[in-house]
C-alpha cells in the first residue's frame, strides 16, 4: 500500500518536472522568481523587462553595457534593440525551452513587456572555477605542468593549443535527467575508427540517470564490464597525454565539471605506463616499466606466497633464510594468513585514514601509522617483521603504478589471492591466477580487447606495452585503436642519417 | 545450478578441517643417521634445529635417537620423541654407519627415493665410527651439524671429491653396469673430515678409495676445473693447482673380452715449489720434466685403482654402462665374470700452463 502510494507520489513529481520542460515563458519566470537570486525588473525609458539570475551573471557587462543603451534608445521591437547593443551572439526566441537553458546558464533576457511572447537573450556568462594547475595525480618531474580543470570549455582550450588541427573533432551531448551535464567526445576525424566513435556516442546517449556529477560515473555506465575490478576507460589529468592518445586514434571523453578526462579504448598495459616513460631515453624508460611491472606482482603476489609458503611448502625456504623466518615468527600467536590479514588491513586503514585528511595531517598519519604501528606491532609480538617489511614493500609496490585506478584495483585483487594462499598453498594462487588472466582476455574497452597486446597477440603493438621502443620504431599507430590512418610518419626518411650537411 | 554452488562451497569450506601446520610449528629434520646395532635393529639419530629468539638467532640442535626395528618402526619411534610433528622436507644429509652400509642401504634408498617431499640434491655419507656420535658432537662453527657437514661435502666436491648426491648415487644404483660411491666421513676430535670415497657394489659397501687416490678417481669421472695435486718425487716436492681437464672413454668392442682406453688431459700449473736437490733457476726442460712425473704419478696410481676395482667387483667409473651402450646383446651375468680381466689402458697427458712469477 505504502509502495503504491510512494509510486504515485514519484509520478507526481515526474509530472512536475515534465511540465517545468513544457511550460511558458510566464510560468518559467514564476518558477524562477521562487528562488531569490533571480532578478527580474523594469529599466530602461521604454520599461523593458530584464529578468537574469543574479549569481550566474556579469554585472559589468549588464551595468555597463545593456542598462545604459535600453535608458538611451526608446526602441519598439526587440530587432531593433538587438542592432543596438553591443553584444555578440545575442538571439530572439519564442520558445520556452530555449528561453530556460539559456537563462540557467546565465543569459540575461528581455522583454519588451510583462508576459511578451518574444525574448531577447543576451549571453552574460559568469562561470566561476578553478585556475588551471600543476597535476596532483599523475605527477611529473619533467614534461608539461598542466593539468585539466572542472570547465569542459577550459579543458577543450587546454586539448585544442596542443593540436591545432581542423579534424579535432568534438561531439557534444547533454546527460544526466536533472543535472543535463555537457559531456563531450573529441576526436581526429580521419584517423579514430568511425566504429569506435559511433559506439561511444551510442552508449553516452542510452545513459539513464539523473545526475553525473564526474567523469567516473561515466566510466561505469559505459563500461563493458561493470562487475569487473578493473578500469575500462583509462582516465587522466594531463591534457598532453589527451592528445597524445587523441594523435593515436582514441577518443576522449570529457565531462563538464570533472578535472579528469576518459580515454577508450584501453589495454590493461596503458594503465602502466606514464608520462615520463616518453620523456625519457627509450632504454631507461623500457627498464622503469619493466620495474613499474614487476613492483604490481610483487604487490599482489608477496604476501599470498608468504602464506602459501610458510603454511604448505616451508621445503621452500632457503637454508639461510630459514633461522630468520622461523625466529621472528616463533612467538606469533597467530597462524601466517591472520598474521598477513592483520598487517594489510592496517595498512588498508592507514591510506584511507590518509586519503581523506588533509595533505599535512594525512603526511603526519603516514608516518604515526608506518613506523609507530609497524614496530609496536612487531614489539608486541603481533606480527614478526619480515612480513612488516612484505607488507611495507608491497604497499609501496602499488604506488608505482601511474593510473591511480588500477591502484585501487591492485590493492583489492591481492585479497582473493591470499584466500586462495590459504586454502590450498600455491595451487589456490595459481588457481587465483588463471581466474583472474582468463577474466582479463574476456575483458573488453568499447568492444576492442582489453588484454590486448598479450591476447590478442600483436607484435606491432608490443613495441609499445612492456618497453618503450625509440620513436623512429613507432611509425605505426596502435592496432587496438583500428585507425582509418595506421601510418605516423615516413620510416625511410625518419631513420635517415643526416651526419652529413650537403 | 544450485548443485554446483553447494559442492563449490564444499571444497572451500572443507579446507578448514585440514589440520595445518606453519614452519615453526613443525620439527624440521635436517640429518639423518643410522647406525647399525645387531642384526634387524638399528639405532636412527635426528638432528632437528631449534631457532634461538629474536636477537640471538642462535641454532641448536635437538637430537632424537632410538632404537628400532625397522625404518618405519623408527619414524614412529622418533615421533614418540618429538613434540611436534616431523618434516623431512628439509632434509640436507643423511648418514650411514660404516657397518650398516656393508650390510646393505638398499631399503634407505627406497624409502628416499620414495618420498616425494625429499629433495634430489641431499647428501648421502659413510661414516667410519658412529653416527650418533657425530651427528651428537658440538662442533666449534656456530652452525648446526647438518650444515656443518653439507657444508664440507659440498666444498670438497667443488674441489678434490667427485660429485655425488642423492640424485647421481640412485641413477648409479639403477643402473646397469654402473655403481655409485659415497663421502667417506669421521669425527676426528672435535671436526668432522672427509677421507676418502666409500664404493658400493649395489647397495653393499665394498671398499674405499684414500685420500691420495681421490683426486684420480675425480679425474676418471668427470672434467675437473679446480683441484690440487701434490707430488713429491726425488728432486722436491712439486703441488699443482689444476685448471681444466678432459676425459674420453674407449671401448674396443670387436673381441669377446672388450678392451678399454681412458684418455684423460690434465691442465695446471705450479703454485708450489720446494727444490731440494734442484738448481734455483728453471728452464723448459724442468717444466717437460715435471709434466713427465705428474704422468707417471697420475697413471700409476689410476692403473691400481682399477686393479682394486676390478678385484672388488664395483665399477663406479661405469665402464659396463659404456660397453652396455656399444653393444647389442649386452649379457649382465657375463660381464660380471669378464670384469676382473677385462683389459684398461688409462693413458694421462698432462700439460703445465704456468709456473708462477717467481720463475
Amino acid at each position: 500500500m505504502w509502495k503504491r502510494k510512494r509510486g504515485r507520489e514519484e509520478a507526481k513529481k515526474e509530472k512536475e518536472l515534465k511540465t517545468h520542460t513544457e511550460q511558458t515563458i510566464d510560468s518559467l519566470f514564476n518558477t524562477l522568481a521562487k528562488s531569490n537570486d533571480f532578478k527580474s525588473y523594469s529599466a530602461g525609458s521604454s520599461h523593458y523587462i530584464v529578468s537574469y539570475l543574479k549569481t550566474m551573471c556579469e554585472p559589468k557587462l549588464l551595468n555597463q553595457s545593456i542598462l545604459p543603451i535600453l535608458t538611451k534608445y526608446e526602441v519598439y521591437t526587440l530587432a531593433e534593440l538587438k542592432n543596438k547593443l553591443p553584444v555578440e551572439a545575442t538571439e530572439i526566441t519564442k520558445d520556452p525551452a530555449v528561453v530556460q537553458e539559456k537563462m540557467m546558464k546565465g543569459y540575461i533576457s528581455i522583454q519588451l513587456r510583462e508576459n511578451a511572447p518574444d525574448v531577447l537573450l543576451l549571453p552574460a556568462i559568469t562561470v566561476e572555477g578553478r585556475e588551471v594547475s600543476i597535476p596532483e595525480v599523475e605527477f611529473s618531474v619533467v614534461g608539461p605542468k598542466e593539468a585539466f580543470v572542472e570547465s569542459l570549455d577550459k579543458n577543450m582550450n587546454l586539448m585544442r593549443k596542443r593540436l591545432t588541427l581542423p579534424q579535432l573533432t568534438l561531439k557534444e551531448v547533454s546527460i544526466g535527467k536533472i543535472t543535463k551535464t555537457r559531456v563531450g567526445i573529441v576526436y581526429i576525424d580521419g584517423i579514430a575508427d568511425p566504429d569506435n566513435v559511433t559506439t561511444v556516442l551510442q552508449r553516452l546517449e542510452d545513459i539513464e540517470y539523473d545526475q553525473i556529477i564526474d567523469s567516473s560515473f561515466i566510466t561505469q555506465m559505459i563500461a563493458d564490464n561493470s562487475t569487473s575490478p578493473f578500469p575500462q576507460l583509462l582516465d587522466t589529468e594531463r591534457p598532453d597525454r589527451a592528445v597524445e592518445v587523441i594523435v593515436e586514434g582514441k577518443i576522449v571523453i570529457i565531462v563538464d565539471g570533472s578535472p579528469h578526462v576518459l580515454t577508450c579504448p584501453t589495454t590493461i598495459v596503458e594503465f602502466f605506463s606514464s608520462s615520463d616513460d616518453y620523456f625519457l631515453p627509450w632504454p631507461l624508460a623500457s627498464v622503469f616499466r619493466l620495474i613499474r611491472l614487476f613492483a604490481v606482482f610483487f604487490s599482489v603476489l608477496s604476501t599470498s606466497l608468504y602464506v602459501a609458503i610458510l603454511t604448505y611448502h616451508h621445503e621452500m625456504i632457503p637454508e639461510e633464510l630459514m633461522s630468520t623466518i622461523v625466529s621472528s615468527r616463533a612467538d606469533i600467536p597467530f597462524p601466517p594468513i591472520l598474521e598477513v590479514v592483520i598487517l594489510e588491513l592496517t595498512i588498508e586503514l592507514l591510506r584511507e585514514a590518509g586519503a581523506r585528511l588533509p595533505t599535512k595531517i594525512g603526511q603526519t598519519i603516514g608516518i604515526v601509522g608506518g613506523i609507530v604501528i609497524g614496530t609496536a606491532a612487531v614489539d608486541a609480538g603481533l606480527t614478526s617483521n619480515v612480513l612488516l617489511i612484505i607488507v611495507a614493500l608491497a604497499a609501496l609496490a602499488s604506488f608505482t603504478t601511474p593510473v591511480y585506478q588500477i591502484g585501487n584495483t591492485i590493492r583489492l585483487i591481492r585479497f582473493p589471492f591470499l584466500m586462495g594462499a590459504q586454502l590450498w598453498g600455491l595451487i589456490g594462487v595459481s588457481m587465483v591466477m588463471v581466474f583472474y588472466v582468463g577474466h582479463l582476455i574476456k575483458l573488453k574497452s568499447i568492444g576492442r580487447p582489453f588484454f590486448a597486446p598479450l591476447y590478442p597477440l600483436r607484435f606491432r603493438d608490443l613495441r609499445d606495452a612492456f618497453i618503450r621502443l625509440p620513436f623512429n620504431k613507432q611509425s605505426e599507430r596502435p592496432l587496438q585503436t583500428r585507425p582509418v590512418d595506421p601510418v605516423r610518419f615516413n620510416v625511410r626518411r625518419a631513420s635517415e642519417k643526416r651526419d652529413v650537411d650537403e | 545450478m544450485n548443485r554446483k554452488w553447494i559442492c563449490v562451497l564444499l571444497v572451500i569450506f572443507l579446507t578448514g578441517c585440514q589440520q595445518i601446520y606453519s614452519v615453526e610449528d613443525r620439527a624440521i629434520v635436517q640429518i639423518l643417521g643410522y647406525d647399525y646395532v645387531e642384526k634387524d635393529v638399528l639405532k636412527g639419530t635426528v638432528g632437528i634445529p631449534q631457532y634461538g629468539e629474536e636477537e640471538v638467532r642462535t641454532v641448536e640442535e635437538l637430537n632424537l635417537t632410538v632404537n628400532a626395528e625397522s625404518l618405519k618402526d623408527f619414524s614412529q619411534q622418533v615421533e614418540k620423541e618429538s613434540s611436534k610433528p616431523l618434516s623431512m622436507g628439509k632434509l640436507a644429509v643423511t648418514l650411514y654407519n660404516q657397518k650398516l652400509a656393508e650390510s646393505g642401504i638398499d631399503e634407505f634408498l627406497d624409502v628416499l627415493s620414495r618420498d616425494p617431499r625429499v629433495g634430489r640434491n641431499i647428501y648421502l655419507g659413510v661414516v667410519d665410527g658412529e653416527v650418533q656420535e657425530l651427528i651428537e658432537g658440538k662442533y666449534n662453527q656456530n652452525e648446526t651439524t647438518a650444515k656443518y657437514v653439507k657444508g664440507i661435502m659440498e666444498n670438497n666436491m667443488q674441489r678434490n671429491f667427485p660429485k655425488t648426491n642423492l640424485h647421481h648415487f640412485l641413477y648409479a644404483y639403477y643402473a646397469e653396469g654402473l655403481d655409485g660411491f659415497l663421502p667417506y666421513i669421521k669425527k676426528r676430535n672435535s671436526h668432522i673430515q672427509i677421507s676418502g670415497v666409500a664404493l658400493f657394489d649395489g647397495g653393499k659397501m665394498v671398499s674405499v678409495v684414500t685420500d691420495e687416490d681421490v683426486l684420480t678417481l675425480k679425474l676418471l669421472l668427470e672434467e675437473v676445473k679446480e683441484g690440487a695435486l701434490p707430488l713429491s718425487p726425488e728432486m722436491g716436492s712439486v703441488g699443482m693447482e689444476i685448471t681444466d681437464s678432459n676425459l674420453k672413454y674407449e671401448v674396443d668392442n670387436s673381441k669377446d673380452i672388450p678392451e678399454f682406453d681412458i684418455k684423460v688431459k690434465v691442465t695446471g700449473f705450479i703454485n708450489e715449489m720446494k727444490e731440494q736437490e734442484l738448481e734455483s733457476t728453471q728452464t723448459p726442460g724442468l717444466v717437460n720434466d715435471l709434466e713427465t712425473e705428474f704422468k707417471n704419478h697420475l697413471k700409476a696410481s689410476a692403473d691400481k685403482m682399477i686393479a682394486k676395482f676390478q678385484e672388488d667387483q664395483t665399477d663406479p667409473l661405469g665402464l659396463g654402462n659404456i660397453l652396455k651402450n656399444r653393444r647389442r646383446n649386452f649379457d649382465k651375468e657375463k660381464w660380471e665374470e669378464q670384469y676382473p680381466e677385462v683389459p684398461v689402458n688409462v693413458d694421462v697427458e698432462v700439460k703445465i700452463t704456468g709456473t708462477g712469477i717467481s720463475l
